[in-house]
């Protein structure tokens, strides 16, 4: 039995007949951490995860109890956990234990999941290499000498190199999808509102929301249902209803064999031309192929405001930052300089030192696009045309109900490769910062392998608060194309498996 | 868009950030790329646009006006001085600041 | 208008306040935790208003009623559209390095409050703004170190930014008060400027007459007492006014008042002013406040001080500083009132609340909840001085004795047997017995020293221990006499 190829329904089902203790499904899953140390997937492990799995084996595990009760999963360590240690991957907060729980942290141990522990990612979240981690870069199971891809790198490396059943990241211009890309794992990034951020680390708060990481859809419906939903501890959330995500699919399945209704796809065909690699071109017209042999209709759209998006990005990303990360002073917790005198050097050597370089750049430029004499020329601009992007959606969806485009232009780069010119590993982020801006959801899904053997991703965008429309399709890609999913790197390797 | 060391220092000062003076031409020079790169922004007419600040907008009730306490010591946990359940700073009532 | 505005040296200032009130709500603006006053440092607090990572803010919902109650009692226009934003600078009580405050989009603006003075006269003051923000924590400091509280720290607070529309200390202090007794109407603001509850900021210019434009301003942060207001003021004009006489240029900067000398001192230049960087708040939508709510409000409101001031001259007939005096203070008003309707006489009434009960208070330092006397306690001893029981002298001394004992004031005047004898047998017996001892100031009386009149009825007076009643008196003997 390969624990590593099972979706979470199967082993909920195998828990409840007792074919499998949860306390074995937990260390099985530490034993494979301590294993792969050197992917550095995890910043913080909790070994005390067999007891709260053996508490949850002797209390047992009911029909009607939460499908996740007993299934180990890890979150990303921006993502508070009461009790435990987060770091954000930052020397500032190296030591910060957090005294409460994030919603999702609350949620999901109110579901019985069990937290295994908490994963690299690029300090503050902010890279998207996950080369920018006070703790050292992420590794890439598919290749060792590639990125993760960031910022969520730690939980997308711990699904895929089989460190966890399921994960969370965080994305604010693309942190889930494009580690989870550069990985061959699903992921969403849903609508923003539809997650609660109360508890996590903020990086942008307009933008920031968290994604669930899985290796399949199913899996990823689960992680998506047991924490999104409004929340009043973070008023930006949505009153609107969840849906069941997983209890649709399970039943758009029957309805598809009867009465499917025909969508539309669009792709951005502009947006594409130069930069995107052959393979993952190639990828494209696989997943377009899938969808239009199951009856889906393609159209060529345009998405004219997209080319000024990671300006703009780049601009209301580190405004926002540049506040956020104001706190982090070494006044009440986290790194103080002991070479201080005044209260000026304690706060400007505590970040000066307690900052890596790239957090500290984005505070630079964010301080400088929010300062008199710049905010209407950066800021403010930015958040106009933040607007017209928004409108270049809504337009197209007039016209289609998803988007179909790849993640990234190119699979995962080598690590060092783009660290030296900031800019450039910036533009790592060219297709995914569209849906944060817009607000818009979107499901990454894996599409097979580049020349190399590196996974390729796409992405399907959808309208504010359609995910249903994203999983229904990704379901459908997943039941025409299972080789895309459930791939667990080290397994493969190990085994000599190759596609 | 020229960066100069007085720029840096200025905007290092505003947000209480260190520059070493050996890193400021790295900083500059990657600044000055970047804020190039934003220039595109210039050919984006936005007359009469609404600049879009939050990833929501919906009408919602407020939180009601009770008070549900919190465990301090969980916060004071973190605290890096602490004397007298105080959170302890240099003297400030000479200093140059506020 | 209040007299003449220009000094001595002919210099008109120009005067704007800026007041925060901390409104009475049980929870801070952004999180649960209590707003109560003298707990242990650093126990009212939580991850929101400590800043700690990942913490969001959720608005209170009473502190927008409140806030919008007062933007109504200003006469403002309320913005249906709020938007927050955040001032950001860094300083130890201010735990996320920025103030969740709002900038352009605030609660309310354009409104105004009117202010009296003594001789009728009355001013509007402008008001330009109303916002709603969140208080910081609080500095102490020892020799080596400063410590940082913050159990205050994310406490709902009102900004209310006026016109520079005052023109003398005078004036700005009249316009503080006015503020506090709308707030103090309204029961959004406990007001109690001991505990920091309302404090303000003043910006002052001044400038040779009125027609020129505005001179520098200068800031004066933080003053917590009319009084420091007042005598802030005055320094500061002076100071200017030397400055300018002077030839010398005023900067403008941000000055901090000396309560113990009484002067003001730099504490900020203006080129080193904070760029605070105020972008709106991403992490609270903007608030949408429609009519049927701000109507609510408006519905909910309390009649406030200068509609009962109309209210209190034309129904009891007081004059406007009778009825000002009366009215600047809601619970005064509403003593005064049972008082009225326990034994009408609005206008005694009026007498001995301005008179007795005042002074009283401000002796004792307390406010009329804490007197001893209700209402009754007060009208039963009043009713003895209308009845002619007692009269108007014996009545203060009762009431000395009333506000140190227990006692009623009927209890008071039986134990002491101070009634008033008005029985004309009585007091003609009296006279009777004092004509009879005193025949030689009888004869000079009647030979015309009309002066001794006093004499005989003081004799009388004390014959009577004092109970006599000395109208009565005084009536009989020049009747006997003549």
């Amino acid at each position: 039995m390969d624990l590593l190829k099972l979706s979470i329904p199967t082993l909920a089902k195998m828990l409840r007949e007792k074919k499998i203790s949860s306390q074995e499904l937990v260390s099985f899953y530490l034993e494979r951490i301590k294993k792969h140390k050197k992917l550095n997937a995890y910043i913080t492990v909790l070994e005390d995860a067999v007891n709260k799995a053996k508490d949850i084996d002797m209390k047992g595990i009911k029909n009607d109890d939460p499908v996740l009760r007993g299934i180990p999963y890890s979150l990303k360590d921006n993502m508070l956990a009461d009790g435990v240690k987060t770091t954000c991957a930052s020397r500032i907060l190296e030591n910060y234990i957090a005294g409460y729980d994030s919603t999702i942290a609350k949620r999901l141990k109110d579901s019985g999941a069990v937290l295994l522990g908490k994963t690299n990612m690029d300090e503050f979240a902010m890279g998207s290499s996950n080369e920018n981690s006070h703790f050292g870069p992420v590794c890439n199971p598919w290749n060792e000498k590639h990125v993760a891809g960031g910022s969520s790198g730690g939980s997308a490396v711990s699904v895929s190199a089989g460190l966890s059943q399921f994960s969370y990241g965080t994305d604010t211009g693309g942190s889930v999808r494009l580690p989870a890309s550069f990985n061959g794992v699903a992921s969403l990034k849903p609508t923003y509102g539809r997650m609660s951020r109360y508890g996590i680390i903020a990086f942008a708060s307009s933008l920031d929301q968290i994604g669930p990481i899985a290796k399949n859809i199913e899996d990823l419906a689960i992680a998506y249902d047991v924490v999104s939903g409004h929340d009043p501890k973070d008023s930006t959330t949505s009153i609107k209803n969840k849906d069941g995500m997983y209890e649709y699919l399970i039943k758009e399945v029957k309805d598809r064999e009867n009465n499917f209704s025909r969508k539309t796809v669009g792709i951005p065909r502009d947006m594409l031309i130069g930069g995107c690699s052959k393979d993952v071109l190639n990828s494209l017209e696989q997943s377009k192929k899938v969808l239009t042999d199951m009856g889906f209709d393609f159209v060529d759209i345009d998405l004219p405001n997209s080319k000024y998006a990671l300006a703009v990005y780049y601009i209301i990303v580190t405004g926002e930052a540049s506040s956020n990360l104001s706190r982090y002073d070494g006044v009440r917790y986290g790194y103080r300089t002991k070479d201080y005198e005044e209260l000026k050097d304690l706060y400007s050597l505590s970040r000066g030192d307690g900052f890596g370089d790239e957090v500290r750049r984005r505070i630079i430029l964010g301080t400088f696009v929010l300062s008199a004499g710049y905010y209407d020329a950066y800021f403010s601009k930015a958040a106009k045309v933040r607007s017209l992007i928004k409108k270049d959606f809504e337009k197209v969806f007039e016209k289609c109900d998803s988007i179909l485009m790849p993640v990234s232009p190119v699979t995962a780069f080598k690590i060092g490769e783009r660290t030296k010119d900031p800019l450039e590993m910036y533009l790592s982020d060219i297709f995914t910062v569209s849906a944060n801006l817009a607000a818009v959801p979107s499901l990454g899904f894996p599409a097979g392998r580049d020349s190399r053997g590196l996974p390729i991703g796409m992405q399907l965008i959808g309208k504010h608060f359609d995910e249903k429309t994203l999983f229904t399709t990704a379901w459908m890609i997943q039941k025409q194309k299972p080789e895309w999913f459930n791939n667990i790197a080290t397994t493969v390797k190990e085994k000599k498996v190759i596609e | 868009m020229k960066i100069t060391d007085e720029l840096i220092d200025k905007i290092g000062d505003l947000a209480r950030l260190r520059i070493k003076d050996s890193e400021k031409p790295r900083f500059s020079e990657h600044l000055a790329e970047i804020l190039d790169y934003m220039e595109d922004l210039n050919n984006v007419k936005v007359h009469n646009v609404e600049p879009m600040f939050h990833g929501c907008v919906e009408k919602k009730d407020l939180r009601p006006d009770i008070v549900i306490p919190f465990d301090a010591a969980k916060i004071m946990k973190n605290a890096h001085k602490n004397k007298d359940n105080y959170f302890e700073v240099p003297n400030i009532i000479n200093g140059d600041d506020q | 208008m209040n007299s003449k505005t220009e000094n001595k040296k002919g210099y008109n200032a120009v005067i704007g306040l800026e007041i925060h009130a901390q409104l009475s709500t049980k929870s801070k603006m952004f999180c649960s935790c209590s707003t109560s006053f003298g707990k242990k440092q650093n126990t009212n607090i939580c991850p929101v208003c400590s800043g700690q990572p990942g913490a969001l803010p959720s608005i209170n919902s009473r502190a927008v009623e409140y806030a919008v109650r007062a933007a109504l009692a200003f006469n403002c226009k309320i913005n249906n559209k709020n938007i927050f934003a955040r001032k950001n600078y860094f300083y130890p009580d201010l735990p996320k390095g920025y103030q969740i405050s709002q900038y352009e989009e605030p609660l309310a603006i354009n409104g105004w409050v009117e202010i009296g003075f003594k001789d009728g006269s009355k001013k509007k003051i402008g008001i330009t703004r109303l916002h709603m923000e969140e208080d910081a924590g609080k500095n102490t400091h020892n020799v080596n170190e400063s410590l940082v509280d913050l159990n205050r720290s994310g406490i709902p607070l009102i900004e209310i930014v006026s016109e520079p529309d005052m023109r003398t200390p005078e004036e700005a202090v009249a316009y503080f008060k006015k503020l506090k007794t709308v707030l103090e109407y309204l029961e959004v603001c406990d007001c109690n400027m001991e505990e920091g509850n309302l404090r303000c900021d003043i910006n002052v210019s001044i400038r040779k007459n009125e027609h020129e434009k505005f001179g520098t301003k200068v800031e004066i942060k933080n003053l917590n007492s009319f009084r420091f207001v007042e005598k802030a003021l005055y320094y500061e004009i002076e100071r200017q006014t030397k400055m300018l006489e002077n030839n010398e240029k005023i900067i403008q900067e941000t000055r901090l008042f000396d309560s113990s000398s009484g002067i003001t001192r730099s504490m900020r230049k203006k080129e080193e002013a904070h760029d605070y960087r105020y972008f709106p708040e991403p992490d609270l939508l903007p608030l949408i406040l429609n009519e049927s709510f701000i109507q609510k409000e408006k519905d909910s409101m309390p009649e406030l001080p200068d509609k009962k001031c109309e209210r209190f001259m034309e129904k009891y007939l007081l004059s406007f500083y009778d009825a000002d005096v009366l009215t600047s203070d809601k619970d005064i008003s509403k003593y005064y009132e049972d008082l009225v309707s326990y034994i009408k006489e609005p206008k005694v009434c009026s007498n001995w609340m301005q008179a007795e009960v005042m002074r009283t208070l401000n002796e004792q330092r307390i406010g009329i909840k804490d007197f001893k006397l209700d209402h009754k306690k007060l009208g039963d001893l009043i009713r003895s001085v209308i009845s002619g029981d007692i009269n108007q002298n014996t009545a203060k001394e009762v009431f000395n004795e009333m506000i140190t004992g227990g006692a009623s004031a009927g209890e008071i005047i039986d134990k002491k047997g101070l009634k008033q004898i008005s029985d004309l047998t009585a007091i003609e017996k009296i006279i009777d017995e004092v004509i009879s001892e005193s025949m030689a100031q009888v004869q000079q009386y009647r030979d015309g020293k009309t002066a001794v009149m006093g004499f005989l009825v003081g004799l009388v007076m004390k014959k009577s221990k004092g109970k006599a009643n000395p109208a009565v008196v005084n009536e009989l003997l020049k009747k006997k006499l003549t």
